[in-house]
C-alpha cells in the first residue's frame, strides 16, 4: 500500500473566488470507520462487556480513485486498543469499482473464509434533500436511500470531485459520497482528508484472491451458515452485504 | 427456474421499452452576472413526487447539457455548481419529447467565508413565486403557521389573523395547492401546526383561465401555499384547546389525518372571546348581499360590499359576540392524480350584543351640522357553507374542472336607536327614535365548468367555461319610528311617526360563458382570441305595509314599494397578443363588448332600456432581472354596473332621517387601472425590497347626490360624477443586521385620491391625503427570548371644496411592543402593549387614545412541550376602546361601539402527532 506523502487538504478558502471552479477527477481520500460496540449490547452481560472494551471500534481507509475506477482499501492502522470483541464479518474489505462499466469486485474476509465477489455494482435509489454538512472542506449535500429492503442509508456527497463513487459499494450520486450513515449499523464513514493526484492508475486493479462467488450466493451462504444466531445473524449479514 | 424468469420478464418488457419513445432534456448554463459557463455542473432529474434522483449529467465546456432516454412524467431539474445557488425547476416531459430549457442563469453565492456551513436554502423565487423554507426560521416548539408567518421577510399579520405580504393583503390560504375550509385562512394559520410546513409559497394565484391560457386577465388574489412536510402527510396531527373563566371561553380543536393524497379535517371552535379570528371574511358571509360586478370585457368579477356609500352601518364587527363554527374537509387524488376532489363544510353561528355611537359633522356649503346616533343591536346570524371541486385530467392534453360553492343563512336582528341632528350652533334641528326587528333568510350557489384542451401544435389550446353565480334572500322586518322636528327656537312643531312592515325579496342571477382560443404565432409569442356572453338578472320585490284600523299591517305604502326587475346582456368579444421569453414577458389586447340594460317597474309599470358600446384595453409587462429580482407593470380598463338598490326609483326610508332614492337613469362607471410592482431579495445578505404602485381613473363613478330639506331630513340620491382619481404607493425594506440577531423592516405608504359629489345641487370635491409609514423591529434567541416593536404613524387630510368650514387634518399613532421570554422549569411569559394615540380633530371633542396590554404565563408539560397550560389577561389596564374615523366627501364620522375589555382565561392546550413513515422509498439489493 502506498503511503501518503503529502496532503493537501482542498478548504474552499484556498480557491480564487472568482475563477472556474477546480473539479478533482483523481486522488486518495481517507474515510475513517467508526462503529458503536455498545449499542447492541443488552442485559447483564453487556455491563461486564463494556468494562474490558472501548465504546468505538475506529477503522481506516483509503479511497483511491482515477476517473471511472476506484479501489477501496483499508489503510493507516488505528490507535484503539484492540477490542476484545470477537470481530463482525467483512471488516477489512478490499473493493474495486468500475462506474463505466458497472463492475465491483471485492475481497471481503467472513469469519474463517475470504470470498472474492464479482458482481455488479450496487443501483441505490436516492432521494435528495436539501439539507447540507462541510466534510473535509467540502460542502455536501444530504441523501438517502434504503438497502437490502430496511436499511436507512445517508450519504453526504459532493459535486467537486467528479467520480460518482463512495465507501464500500455505495455509489450513484452527482459527486463523491465523503461521508455515509448506517445507524442500524452503528457506523458512520467520513472523510478526514483528500490528497489530489499522486495516484498510479496501475495500482487501481481488482483484488485478485480469494473464492469465486457472487453476491446472491454469498447471502445463502451467510444465511444457511447463521440460521442459528437468532437476532445477531441479521446484523451479521448486513454488515457483511454492504 | 429462477433464472428464467428473469428473461421471460425481460422479453416480455423489450417490446414495450422500443414502443415507448424516450425524451430528452436539453439546456446551457451560464452566469448570471459574467460569461462564465460552468463546466462540470451537475444536472440531475428528480422524480417530482418523492424527489428520488432519475438521472444526472454534467455540464460540457461550454455549459451545455443533455440528458436522454426518459420517460414522461414530472420531474425537477436540479443544478448545482459550488458556491452557486441551486436551480431547482419543475418540468413535465411529454413521450418522445426533446424539451429545451434554453439559458439557464446560475447565481454566485455572495463572497462570504467559504467554510461557513451552508444550511438548506431559506428563501427561493421562481417566477411570481416567493419560497420560503419553514425550517430555516426560528420558532418555537408547537407553534402554529401563524407564528411561523410572522417571522418570515416581507410578512405581517396583525392581531385580526389578517395577512399581508409584500404590501398586499392575503386573501387565499391554500394547503397543498388545494382550498382548506373554504374562505377562512385563520383555520388553517391557527389550528395547523408550523413543524408540519415544509414550505411557504407567496403568489399572486391567476384565474384558472388565465393559467392555463397564460394570458394575463387581470384578476389576481394574494395568495399563500403551504406545502406539508412528507411525514405530515402520512400520519395524524392536531389541537385541543380549552379555557375559561368567569363568563368568558374559547375552546377550540382541530384534528388533521393525512394519507398521501388523501387529506381529512375537521375542526370546531366555540368561544365568546375575541379570539377566534372571525372578522376577516365575515362581510362577505354575514352582509346583507349586494353584490357589485365589475367586468373588464372578458371576464367578470363578483364582489359583495357590505353595504353601498350611501347605506346604514350595521355595526358589524363591533360587539361582543358568541360564536360556533365547525367544519370538515376533504380532499383526494387518484390515479396517479388524474382524479382530484376536494370538499369543505362549515357551519357558523355568532349572536353579537353591540351598541354605540356615531358622531357625524355633515358638510354643507359654508356650514357644517352634526348628527348624533346611539344604537343597540343585538343579532343572531346562522350559516351553513359546503363547497367542492372535481378535477379531471383525462389525458396529458385535456382536463375538466367542475366547482359548485352553496351556503344557506338566517340572520336576525333587534335593535333600537336614537338620531338627533343639530346645526353648527348646537341647536337642536330634529331627533328621533326608532325600533325594529328584522328576520331574513339567505341564499347562494354557484357553480362553475371549465374544460380545457392543449392541440397538437404546441402553444395551440381552446378552452370553455361557464358560470353561474345565483343568490336569494327575503327579509321580514318591522319599523317603528317618531320623529320630533324643532323650530329655531327649539320647539317641537312637526311630530312624524312611522309603524311599518317591510317585506324585501332579492334574487340576483348570473349565468355566463366564454370560450378562448390561443394561436402559437412562434415558440415565443402567441394570439389569444375570446368571446364571452353574460346575463345578469335581478329581481327585487319590496312591500311596505302600515297599519289598518284593527292594527294589522295590511295598508300597501305606494311609494315605498316596488316590484323591480333588472338585467343587462353583454357579448364581448377580444384579441391579445402575449410575448413570453425567459426574462421579458408582456400582453396587449382589447376587447369591444356592448351591454344591453333593461329596467322594468311592474308595480309602476314602465320599462327603461339603454346599450352601451365599451373597449377595453389592456396591456402588461414583466422584467425578470434575475432569479430573486423582477418587475411588472399592467394596465386595463373595467366597468362597473349599478346595482339593483342603486338603480330602482324607491325611498329607503329605513333611518326616516337619513332617506335614500334610487336613480333609474344611473350610468354604468368605467375605470383604468394600472398596477406596477418591483421585487428584490438577497438571500445570504437578509434583505428584501419591494415598491409597488396603483393609478385609477373613473369616469362615470357611482357616488351621491344629497339635500337637506325643510325638517332638516336628509335625502340622498346616486349619481354619476366624473374626475374622480386615486394614486397609491407602498413599499418595504427589510434586512437582518449583520453579526446580530436583529431584523428591521421599514414600510411607507402613501395615497392621494380625488372624488366628488352633490351637496344641496353644488358639485363638491373632496381631495384626501394619506400618509403612513411602519417601522418594525424583531429580535430573538433561539430557546431564550423573542421582542418586536413597531411604530406605524398615520397622517390624514381631507379637504372639501364647497366648504371653507370642513377641513380635516390629523395624526395618529400605533406603537407596540411585544415579547416573550422562557423561564426556569418550563415556564415562558409574554406581553403584549399597543399604544393607539389619535389626534382630535375640532369637529369632536373625544379623547380616542387607548392602550391595550395583554400579558400571559405558561408552564409546558410532557415531551416536546405537547401540554401547555396558560393563564392570559387582556386588556390588563381596562381601558379598551372600539373606535373608528371615517373621511368621506359628504361627512366625517366618529364611532365608538362596544367592544372586549379586560378579561382573564385559563386555557390549557394540548398538541398532539404521531410522527408517520419517512416516505423513503426501499430498493432492494
Amino acid at each position: 500500500m502506498k503511503k501518503i506523502v503529502s496532503i493537501i487538504l482542498v478548504l474552499f478558502v484556498a480557491k480564487s473566488a472568482l475563477g472556474q471552479t477546480r473539479f478533482i477527477s483523481k486522488g486518495i481520500i481517507e474515510f475513517k470507520k467508526r462503529t458503536n460496540l455498545w449499542a447492541d449490547l443488552k442485559g447483564s452481560y453487556a455491563e461486564q462487556m463494556k468494562k474490558s472494551s472501548p465504546e468505538y471500534k475506529t477503522d481506516y481507509f483509503n479511497y483511491e480513485f482515477d476517473n471511472d475506477k476506484s479501489i477501496y482499501a483499508p489503510g493507516r492502522q488505528s490507535n484503539d486498543k484492540p477490542s476484545s470483541f470477537f470481530g463482525t464479518p467483512a471488516t477489512d474489505n478490499e473493493v474495486y469499482s468500475d462506474y463505466k462499466t458497472r463492475k465491483y469486485i471485492a475481497r471481503k474476509s467472513v469469519f474463517e473464509k475470504t470470498f472474492l465477489i464479482e458482481d455488479s455494482l450496487r443501483n441505490a435509489t436516492w432521494k435528495i434533500t436539501n439539507d447540507f454538512r462541510e466534510i473535509a472542506g467540502f460542502n455536501c449535500r444530504r441523501a438517502t436511500t434504503i438497502i437490502m429492503d430496511s436499511i436507512f442509508v445517508v450519504a453526504y456527497y459532493t459535486d467537486e470531485i467528479m467520480i460518482s463513487g463512495g465507501p464500500e459499494s455505495f455509489n450513484g450520486l452527482p459527486g463523491m459520497i465523503m461521508g455515509l450513515v448506517i445507524n442500524r449499523l452503528h457506523t458512520t464513514w467520513y472523510a478526514t482528508k483528500i490528497q489530489e493526484n499522486g495516484v498510479d492508475a496501475k495500482d487501481i486493479s481488482p483484488p485478485k484472491s480469494g473464492k469465486k462467488t457472487d453476491n446472491e450466493k454469498l447471502l445463502d451462504i451467510l444465511k444457511s451458515s447463521m440460521k442459528v444466531w437468532g437476532d445477531d445473524a441479521l446484523s451479521n449479514i448486513w454488515a457483511a452485504m454492504i | 427456474m429462477k433464472k428464467i424468469a428473469p428473461a421471460f420478464i425481460l422479453l416480455y418488457f423489450l417490446p414495450k421499452l422500443v414502443f415507448c419513445q424516450s425524451s430528452i432534456v436539453r439546456g446551457s448554463i451560464s452566469d448570471s452576472t459574467s460569461s462564465i459557463k460552468p463546466a462540470n455542473a451537475v444536472i440531475s432529474l428528480l422524480r417530482q413526487k418523492d424527489s428520488t434522483l432519475v438521472k444526472f449529467v454534467r455540464s460540457d465546456q461550454n455549459g451545455n447539457f443533455e440528458i436522454d432516454k426518459l420517460d414522461s412524467g414530472e420531474y425537477l431539474v436540479m443544478i448545482t455548481y459550488p458556491k452557486y445557488g441551486d436551480y431547482i425547476d419543475h418540468i413535465k416531459l411529454q413521450n418522445a419529447q426533446t424539451l429545451d430549457l434554453n439559458k439557464i442563469y446560475l447565481t454566485r453565492k455572495a463572497k462570504l467565508l467559504e467554510a461557513i456551513i451552508i444550511h438548506q436554502a431559506a428563501m427561493r423565487i421562481k417566477g411570481d413565486t416567493t419560497e420560503f423554507t419553514a425550517d430555516s426560521f426560528h420558532i418555537k416548539p408547537n407553534a402554529n403557521v401563524e407564528d411561523l408567518l410572522k417571522e418570515l421577510p416581507g410578512i405581517q399579520v396583525d392581531k385580526d389573523g389578517k395577512i399581508t405580504a409584500q404590501g398586499q393583503q392575503v386573501q387565499k390560504i391554500l394547503v397543498d395547492g388545494d382550498e382548506f375550509f373554504s374562505d377562512d385562512p385563520t383555520v388553517a394559520t391557527r389550528n395547523l401546526r408550523a413543524d408540519a410546513i415544509d414550505k411557504v409559497q407567496i403568489y399572486d394565484k391567476k384565474s384558472d383561465e388565465a393559467t392555463f391560457t397564460g394570458i394575463d386577465d387581470g384578476q389576481k388574489t394574494k395568495t399563500i401555499n403551504l406545502k406539508l412536510k412528507d411525514n405530515a402527510r402520512h400520519g395524524y396531527f392536531g389541537k385541543l384547546s380549552a379555557g375559561a373563566l368567569d363568563k368568558y371561553y374559547n375552546a377550540s380543536a382541530m384534528i388533521n389525518a393525512f394519507k398521501a393524497k388523501r387529506k381529512l379535517a375537521a375542526f370546531a371552535i366555540a368561544s365568546s372571546t375575541d379570539q377566534t379570528g372571525l372578522n376577516w371574511d365575515d362581510s362577505r358571509n354575514y352582509g346583507f348581499d349586494n353584490n357589485d360586478v365589475a367586468f373588464d370585457g372578458s371576464s367578470v368579477t363578483v364582489t359583495s360590499n357590505e353595504s353601498g356609500d350611501l347605506g346604514v352601518s350595521d355595526f358589524y364587527g363591533q360587539g361582543l359576540p358568541k360564536s360556533i363554527k365547525a367544519g370538515l374537509h376533504f380532499s383526494n387524488k387518484w390515479n396517479g392524480e388524474k382524479y382530484n376532489a376536494n370538499g369543505n363544510y362549515v357551519f357558523n353561528k355568532m349572536s353579537t350584543v353591540s351598541s354605540g355611537n356615531t358622531y357625524t359633522q355633515n358638510i354643507l356649503a359654508d356650514s357644517v351640522y352634526y348628527t348624533r346616533n346611539t344604537a343597540n343591536i343585538n343579532s343572531d346570524k346562522l350559516r351553513h357553507t359546503l363547497s367542492g371541486k372535481i378535477e379531471i385530467q383525462f389525458d396529458s392534453s385535456s382536463s375538466l374542472k367542475l366547482t359548485a360553492f352553496g351556503s344557506a343563512g338566517n340572520s336576525q336582528n333587534v335593535s333600537e336607536g336614537q338620531t338627533e341632528s343639530l346645526s353648527q350652533e348646537n341647536k337642536r334641528v330634529n331627533s328621533s327614535i326608532r325600533n325594529s326587528t328584522s328576520d331574513g333568510n339567505n341564499a347562494d350557489f354557484n357553480t362553475s365548468v371549465l374544460w380545457r384542451k392543449k392541440l397538437k401544435k404546441q402553444g395551440r389550446t381552446i378552452s370553455i367555461s361557464f358560470n353561474e353565480r345565483y343568490s336569494e334572500s327575503d327579509s321580514k322586518a318591522f319599523m317603528n319610528n317618531r320623529s320630533n322636528f324643532y323650530n329655531t327656537n327649539s320647539f317641537v312643531y312637526t311630530t312624524d311617526t312611522t309603524d311599518q312592515n317591510k317585506l324585501n325579496d332579492v334574487s340576483n342571477n348570473i349565468i355566463g360563458a366564454k370560450a378562448t382560443y390561443t394561436e402559437p404565432l412562434s415558440k415565443k409569442s402567441f394570439l389569444e382570441f375570446n368571446y364571452s356572453l353574460y346575463n345578469n338578472n335581478s329581481i327585487q320585490k319590496i312591500e311596505t305595509f302600515n297599519k289598518d284600523f284593527s292594527g294589522k299591517y295590511s295598508v300597501l305604502v305606494d311609494s315605498l314599494s316596488n316590484d323591480f326587475k333588472y338585467s343587462y346582456l353583454t357579448h364581448s368579444g377580444g384579441v391579445n397578443y402575449l410575448f413570453n421569453d425567459k426574462e421579458v414577458n408582456f400582453s396587449f389586447g382589447g376587447n369591444i363588448a356592448n351591454t344591453a340594460f333593461q329596467q322594468t317597474d311592474n308595480f309602476r309599470d314602465s320599462t327603461r332600456k339603454s346599450n352601451y358600446y365599451n373597449f377595453f384595453p389592456r396591456a402588461s409587462f414583466r422584467y425578470k432581472f434575475n432569479a430573486f429580482s423582477n418587475f411588472n407593470i399592467n394596465y386595463n380598463g373595467s366597468t362597473r354596473q349599478p346595482t339593483i338598490d342603486q338603480i330602482q326609483p324607491l325611498k329607503n326610508n329605513d333611518d326616516p332621517l337619513n332617506i335614500i332614492v334610487g336613480n333609474p337613469a344611473l350610468k354604468q362607471q368605467f375605470s383604468n387601472t394600472f398596477n406596477m410592482f418591483y421585487n428584490n431579495y438577497q438571500v445570504l445578505n437578509q434583505r428584501f425590497f419591494y415598491l409597488g404602485g396603483n393609478a385609477n381613473f373613473t369616469k362615470d363613478q357611482i357616488s351621491s347626490s344629497y339635500t337637506i330639506d325643510t325638517l332638516g331630513r336628509k335625502v340622498s340620491r346616486y349619481v354619476n360624477v366624473d374626475g374622480n382619481y386615486s394614486f397609491g404607493f407602498y413599499g418595504g425594506v427589510g434586512m437582518k443586521i449583520p453579526k446580530t440577531n436583529i431584523t428591521v423592516q421599514i414600510g411607507p405608504n402613501a395615497n392621494i385620491s380625488q372624488s366628488g359629489n352633490y351637496i344641496n345641487g353644488e358639485k363638491n370635491t373632496t381631495k384626501n391625503t394619506n400618509l403612513s409609514a411602519r417601522l418594525a423591529m424583531r429580535m430573538d434567541k433561539k430557546d431564550v427570548y423573542e421582542f418586536g416593536f413597531a411604530a406605524a404613524p398615520a397622517y390624514t387630510n381631507s379637504k372639501s371644496s364647497i366648504s371653507s368650514v370642513a377641513g380635516t387634518q390629523y395624526w395618529s399613532y400605533l406603537f407596540s411592543l411585544e415579547g416573550d421570554y422562557q423561564l426556569p422549569w418550563k415556564m415562558e411569559i409574554g406581553s403584549d402593549v399597543d399604544f393607539n394615540l389619535r389626534q382630535k380633530i375640532s369637529a369632536f371633542d373625544i379623547n380616542n387614545n387607548v392602550i391595550l396590554w395583554n400579558a400571559y404565563l405558561e408552564k409546558k408539560f410532557l415531551k416536546n412541550d405537547m401540554l401547555r397550560l396558560r393563564a392570559s389577561i387582556n386588556d390588563i389596564l381596562d381601558q379598551n376602546k372600539g373606535y373608528s374615523r371615517t373621511v368621506q366627501p359628504y361627512a366625517i364620522e366618529e364611532k365608538n361601539y362596544l367592544t372586549f375589555r379586560r378579561y382573564g382565561l385559563i386555557t390549557l392546550i394540548y398538541n398532539f402527532n404521531n410522527k408517520g413513515g419517512t416516505g423513503a422509498p426501499t430498493t432492494k439489493f
